[in-house]
C-alpha cells in the first residue's frame, strides 16, 4: 500500500525551476531517504506536502486521496507529522505543552467544552497529558516536562520536535534533516529511534544530509539534484549509482 | 475606604501568585469573595461602590481582552467597541428611544451574544493579517464604531446619546438609585469570567491560541484551526466586554458615543500591560490599580492641590500623562508586567536566563 504517491510533479518560482516531473512512490511502514545537493528541492518537495507551496504540474496523494487544494491544517489531520529543518517549537510553552499541541486533531473537545471545562474537556485532557508523558519518554527526554522548550538544550529540542510530531499519530512523518548539529552518540540514537518510530507503524520520510546515517538507516533513497530525481533505489545501489556519483563529486574531467 | 477594598484585593491577588499549594489558593479566593459580599454592610458609602462597580466593569473588560491579547497573541487597539455595543445595546432597547422596556437580565446575556458576533465579524476578514497590521485595523473598527453611533441620530441619539435608560429590576424590586446591586452583579461577572479564563487556558483551545501565539505556521501543520481559533478569541473576549458595556451603561443610566473612544482601549490595553498580559491574576490587578488611580487617587491629589495652593487645576486632562509615566517606567523596569506569568517573564528575560544557562 502507499502511503504517498508522487506523479510528475513539478514546482517554479518565477524562473526558477525548484522541481520538475518528479515522481515518487514511498510504501507504507518504510523508511524513505530523500537526499540531494543543496538547492536540490528537498525542503520544497516537504512544503509541497504540506500545502506550504502549491505544485505546478503533476499530482500528490496521501494513502491514495489526493492533497490537491487542501490546506496544511486538512493535510495534517490525513495523518502527515513533520519536524522542520530549524526547529518551530513553542519556545515559551513547557515540554509537556508542545507535545499535547501535537495531539490536537485527536482531540474532539469543542469551543463549549473548553468555555465550561466540561467532563469531556477534563477527560481528554488527563489522557494527553499521560500520553504526552509516554511519548516525551519515549523519544527519550523524560525529566524535562515542565521546562520550556526554549530553554533545553539543541538535541532536547530535536527530539522533542519529533515527539510533538508523533503526537498526532501519523501515518507518515516527515523529518527535515533530524540529524543537523547532533553529535555522533546523538546520531546513534537518532538512529534506533526512527526505527522504533517506524515498528510502531508510522511511515518515515527523511530530508538528510548525512550519508552515513542516511545509507545506514533508509531502506530505500531517492536522489534530487537541481530539482530532478535523478537516482532511486537501495542505499547500495545508490552509492554505486554514477549519476549520484557525478551530481556528488562533479563530473569527471 | 476605597483604598482598603482595593488593597484587600490586590493583596489576595499578590498571595494567589505566591502560593502553589492548591487549597491554600482556594481559601484566599474563597476568603475574599466573602469579603468582599460581607463588608459593603458594615463599612463604606454609596461613592465607594459607585467606583468599586466601574472597576469591577473595567476588570471584566480586561479579563476580556486578555483573552484576545495575552492568550491568542492578537493585538486589538479597538476592544472598546465591543464596550460601545454592549453598552448600546441596553441604550437602545431599555430605554424610552424606541419604547423598547426588555429586561436588564435578558440585556446582559443578549448584549454578550452582539458582542460575540460583532467579534467573530470584525474577525473574519482580518485575521489573515497579523501583528502591526491586525492591530491598525482592529483600531481602525475601535474608531468606526462610536462614529456610526454618532452619525444614527435617528436611532442612537447623536452625539447626545440616550439618556434615562431604564432601571433594571430585580424580581419586582427597582434597583432604585443604590449601586449596590451594580458592584454584587460585577462581582458575580468577574467570578464567571474568572472561571472562564481559568477554564480556557488550561483547554484544548488554550493549547491552541498558545500555539498559533508563539508560532502560527507549527501551530497549522499541528491541524490547528488557525482561523476558527482566532475567531474564537475575539468572540468570546468582545462577549465579556458586551457584559461590562450593559452594566456601565444601567449603572449611568445614559450612553454617549464618547464614552468608548480610543482612550478607553488604550486603558485597557495598558491594565493588561501594567498587570501582566496573559495571567489572568496579573490582569486583576493591573486593571484595578489603573481604576483606581483614576477615579480615587487622581481626583483626590486634585482636590488636594487644588486646597493647598488655591487653585483649579482639573488633573483629568492629565491623566494621559500619567497614565504614560506608568507605563513608560513599567516597560523600563518591569517589561512583563507587575504580576506576569511564567511564559512573559521568560520571553523577556530571555537574554539574562540564556546566559545563566551557560
Amino acid at each position: 500500500m502507499k502511503v504517498l504517491e508522487l506523479v510528475g510533479v513539478g514546482k517554479r518560482f518565477g524562473a526558477l525551476t525548484a522541481l520538475s516531473n518528479v515522481t515518487l512512490d514511498v510504501e507504507e511502514g518504510a523508511i524513505f531517504g530523500i537526499i540531494g545537493p543543496n538547492g536540490a528541492g528537498k525542503s520544497t518537495l516537504f512544503n509541497l506536502l504540506t500545502a506550504i507551496y502549491r505544485w505546478d504540474e503533476g499530482s500528490i496523494s496521501i494513502g491514495g486521496l489526493s492533497i490537491a487544494g487542501l490546506s496544511t491544517q486538512r493535510i495534517a489531520r490525513l495523518g502527515v507529522s513533520r519536524t522542520f529543518q530549524n526547529l518551530r517549537l513553542f519556545g515559551n510553552a513547557s515540554a509537556l505543552a508542545n507535545v499535547m499541541v501535537g495531539e490536537h486533531v485527536l482531540l474532539e473537545a469543542n469551543v463549549l467544552d473548553s468555555l465550561l471545562n466540561t467532563g469531556r474537556e477534563r477527560r481528554e485532557r488527563t489522557e494527553a497529558e499521560k500520553r504526552a508523558r509516554e511519548l516525551l519518554r519515549f523519544v527519550g527526554v523524560s525529566g524535562v516536562e515542565e521546562q520550556f522548550a526554549r530553554n533545553l538544550s539543541y538535541g532536547t529540542q530535536r527530539r522533542l520536535e519529533i515527539a510533538r510530531a508523533l503526537a498526532a499519530r501519523p501515518r507518515l512523518l516527515l523529518l527535515d534533516e533530524p540529524a543537523a548539529g547532533l553529535n555522533p552518540s546523538e546520531k546513534h540514537e537518532l538512529v534506533s529511534l526512527i526505527r522504533a518510530i517506524r515498528d510502531g507503524g508510522t511511515t518515515v520520510l527523511l530530508i538528510e544530509h548525512d550519508m552515513g546515517l542516511v545509507m545506514n538507516l533508509c531502506e530505500r533513497i531517492a536522489v534530487l539534484d537541481y530539482g530532478e530525481k535523478i537516482a532511486e533505489g537501495e542505499p547500495r545501489e545508490i552509492r554505486e549509482h554514477p549519476r549520484v556519483i557525478e551530481a556528488y563529486l562533479g563530473a569527471p574531467a | 475606604m476605597i483604598y482598603t477594598y482595593a488593597l484587600v484585593a490586590i493583596a489576595a491577588c499578590v498571595a494567589i501568585e505566591r502560593f502553589h499549594n492548591r487549597r491554600a489558593k482556594t481559601a484566599i479566593v474563597l476568603l475574599l469573595a466573602a469579603f468582599l459580599a460581607i463588608a459593603p454592610r458594615f463599612y463604606g458609602n454609596d461613592a465607594v461602590f459607585s467606583v468599586l462597580a466601574d472597576a469591577a466593569v473595567y476588570v471584566m473588560l480586561a479579563l476580556g481582552l486578555n483573552i484576545v491579547v495575552g492568550f491568542a497573541g492578537l493585538l486589538d487597539l479597538g476592544y472598546a467597541a465591543f464596550f460601545a455595543i454592549g453598552a448600546y445595546t441596553y441604550g437602545m432597547l431599555a430605554s424610552p428611544q424606541f419604547g423598547l422596556h426588555l429586561p436588564f437580565w435578558v440585556l446582559l446575556f443578549l448584549a454578550a451574544a452582539l458582542a460575540a458576533l460583532f467579534g467573530a465579524l470584525l474577525g473574519a476578514p482580518t485575521l489573515r493579517l497579523h501583528g502591526d497590521y491586525l492591530a491598525i485595523v482592529t483600531l481602525g473598527f475601535g474608531e468606526i464604531v462610536p462614529q456610526i453611533f454618532q452619525n444614527l441620530t435617528k436611532y442612537t441619539g447623536g452625539p447626545n446619546g440616550i439618556a434615562a435608560l431604564d432601571v433594571p429590576t430585580f424580581f419586582g424590586h427597582s434597583f432604585g438609585a443604590s449601586v449596590m446591586p451594580y458592584y454584587y452583579i460585577a462581582l458575580v461577572g468577574i467570578a464567571a469570567a474568572l472561571w472562564i479564563s481559568r477554564n480556557l487556558r488550561e483547554s484544548r483551545l488554550g493549547r491552541a491560541w498558545m500555539a498559533i501565539r508563539e508560532d502560527e505556521l507549527a501551530a497549522r501543520h499541528a491541524g490547528i484551526d488557525v482561523l476558527r481559533s482566532k475567531l474564537a478569541a475575539f468572540a468570546i473576549g468582545a462577549s465579556f466586554s458586551g457584559i461590562g458595556g450593559v452594566l456601565f451603561a444601567a449603572k449611568l443610566a445614559l450612553v454617549s458615543p464618547d464614552l468608548f473612544g480610543f482612550q478607553v482601549s488604550v486603558l485597557i490595553v495598558s491594565m493588561l500591560v501594567l498587570g501582566g498580559m496573559g495571567n489572568i491574576v496579573g490582569v486583576v490587578v493591573g486593571s484595578l490599580l489603573l481604576t483606581i488611580v483614576n477615579s480615587a487617587l487622581l481626583p483626590q491629589i486634585n482636590s488636594l492641590v487644588d486646597a493647598t495652593f488655591h487653585t483649579t487645576i482639573d488633573l483629568s486632562n492629565l491623566h494621559f500623562l500619567i497614565y504614560g509615566a506608568i507605563l513608560v517606567g513599567i516597560m523600563l523596569f518591569r517589561p512583563e508586567g507587575l504580576l506576569p506569568n511564567r511564559e512573559r517573564r521568560a520571553e523577556l528575560h530571555h537574554a539574562g536566563e540564556a546566559a545563566g544557562d551557560a
